[in-house]
């Protein structure tokens, strides 16, 4: 049984590792990025295993960039300002790619900020010769919610991410992510139709991460015909 | 099993230790997500409610091993990223678009820290470091357990 000493202890051990500190002190925003880089990693993988191929694209360096830019916030998918990096997809002739923090332009014709997307290539294609555009949501196939755990994990969240999936016609992945988890949230998105949700998607949780990374491979697959 | 009291003093000394080593920030987000009472959102009617002191020391130290997670999502990301387009993967970094600021070009290379901080200056852990880390999170995350199931008996 746990004593206050043990949890002294435990705490003190884990307050003293010498990258604790300085981890400890990153701003909401870069954790947020962090678990953002992760999820659209997690969605790559979902690609190789559904048996596509992967290219990382810097949009200016081209394939295989070093660094690897993120956006740090939303942003213009051909935006040209960094170097800011996609990746390019195929599945079974289907060709896609797949990008962190840009905005589409929905059917109602607001812009919705999507964490992770996958959107087809012809479409990009024909935003990046237009890099002020917008990419409209009839070539969105995927629209993952990413949210580092804090203290608000409220059904507010799950409300606005329905808002802005119902504004992006027909999605093949529609998910909500995070490394946290909340009951409210997770009985606001049992109702039928809503979009699924994954809680503690985590490299510290065996299991999660890979239901996640499962599923959307299972919707490429359905979506690319692949057998 | 904590008395109040003892959770009540480990919950403290968490806030003390977080301030001394420089972690405001969480420190400020757990006691406001505590301190306070914590908003119950329902359906209808958010209500307020009193956390009992080992509810609160499960908050801190949930957010205290959470807030860790950004060296192991970069670890990790980089990793499946490796695997996936079978290159190596350098460095990671974070940029703002600044689509409506007009640069000189070639644009200066202090706009790739963006606003403020930038995940670059991620502290880096290698591997061995990261398992050890691993264990100390597990360990705490056994004793919140344990809490939480003598919360309930």
């Amino acid at each position: 049984m746990a004593t206050l000493n043990d949890l002294r202890a435990a705490i003190t051990q884990l307050l003293g590792f010498p990258s604790v500190p300085s981890v400890l002190q990153l701003n909401s925003n870069t954790r947020e990025r962090a678990f953002e880089c992760y999820v659209f990693a997690l969605v790559l993988r979902a690609v190789r295993q559904a048996g596509g191929t992967v290219e990382l694209q810097g949009i200016l360096s081209g394939p295989n960039p070093n660094p690897l830019v993120f956006r740090g916030g939303p942003g213009h998918l051909g935006s040209r300002a960094q170097d800011f990096c996609y990746a390019r997809c195929s599945l079974n002739g289907r060709d896609f790619e797949v990008h962190a923090d840009v905005a589409y332009l929905g059917s109602s014709g607001a812009s919705h900020e999507i964490d992770v997307s996958l959107c087809d290539r012809s479409v990009a294609d024909a935003v990046r010769q237009n890099p002020g555009l917008l990419p409209n949501t009839r070539g969105l196939r995927a629209a993952i919610e990413c949210k580092f755990y804090d203290s608000q994990l409220g059904t507010a969240l799950g409300r606005t991410f329905v808002g802005l999936v119902d504004d992006c016609g027909r999605v093949v992945v529609k998910t909500f992510v995070t490394n946290g988890r909340s009951a409210p949230l997770a009985a606001y998105f049992s109702k039928a139709s809503r979009p699924e949700v994954f809680f503690e998607v985590s490299p510290l949780i065996a299991g999660s991460r890979d239901r996640f990374a499962g599923v959307v491979e299972q919707a490429l697959r359905r979506w690319a015909g692949v057998a | 099993m904590l008395t109040d009291d003892e959770a009540r003093t480990a919950y403290q000394e968490v806030l003390q230790k977080l301030r001394g080593v420089g972690a405001h920030g969480l420190a400020d987000e757990i006691e406001l997500a505590v301190g306070r009472g914590r908003v119950q959102e329902r359906e209808r009617q958010p209500m307020q409610e009193r956390l009992p002191a080992t509810a609160a020391l499960e908050i801190a130290l949930r957010m205290l091993t959470t807030w860790v997670e950004p060296v192991f999502l970069m670890s990790e990301a980089k990793t499946v990223l490796r695997e996936a387009s079978a290159v190596d993967i350098g460095e990671v970094r974070w940029a703002h678009d600044r689509l409506d600021i007009v640069e000189p070009d070639p644009r200066s290379a202090a706009l790739l820290t963006g606003d403020g901080q930038a995940v670059s200056e991620m502290p880096q852990v290698d591997v061995r470091q990261l398992e050890e880390l691993r264990i100390q999170i597990e360990r705490l995350h056994d004793l919140v357990a344990e809490l939480v199931a003598a919360e309930g008996e």
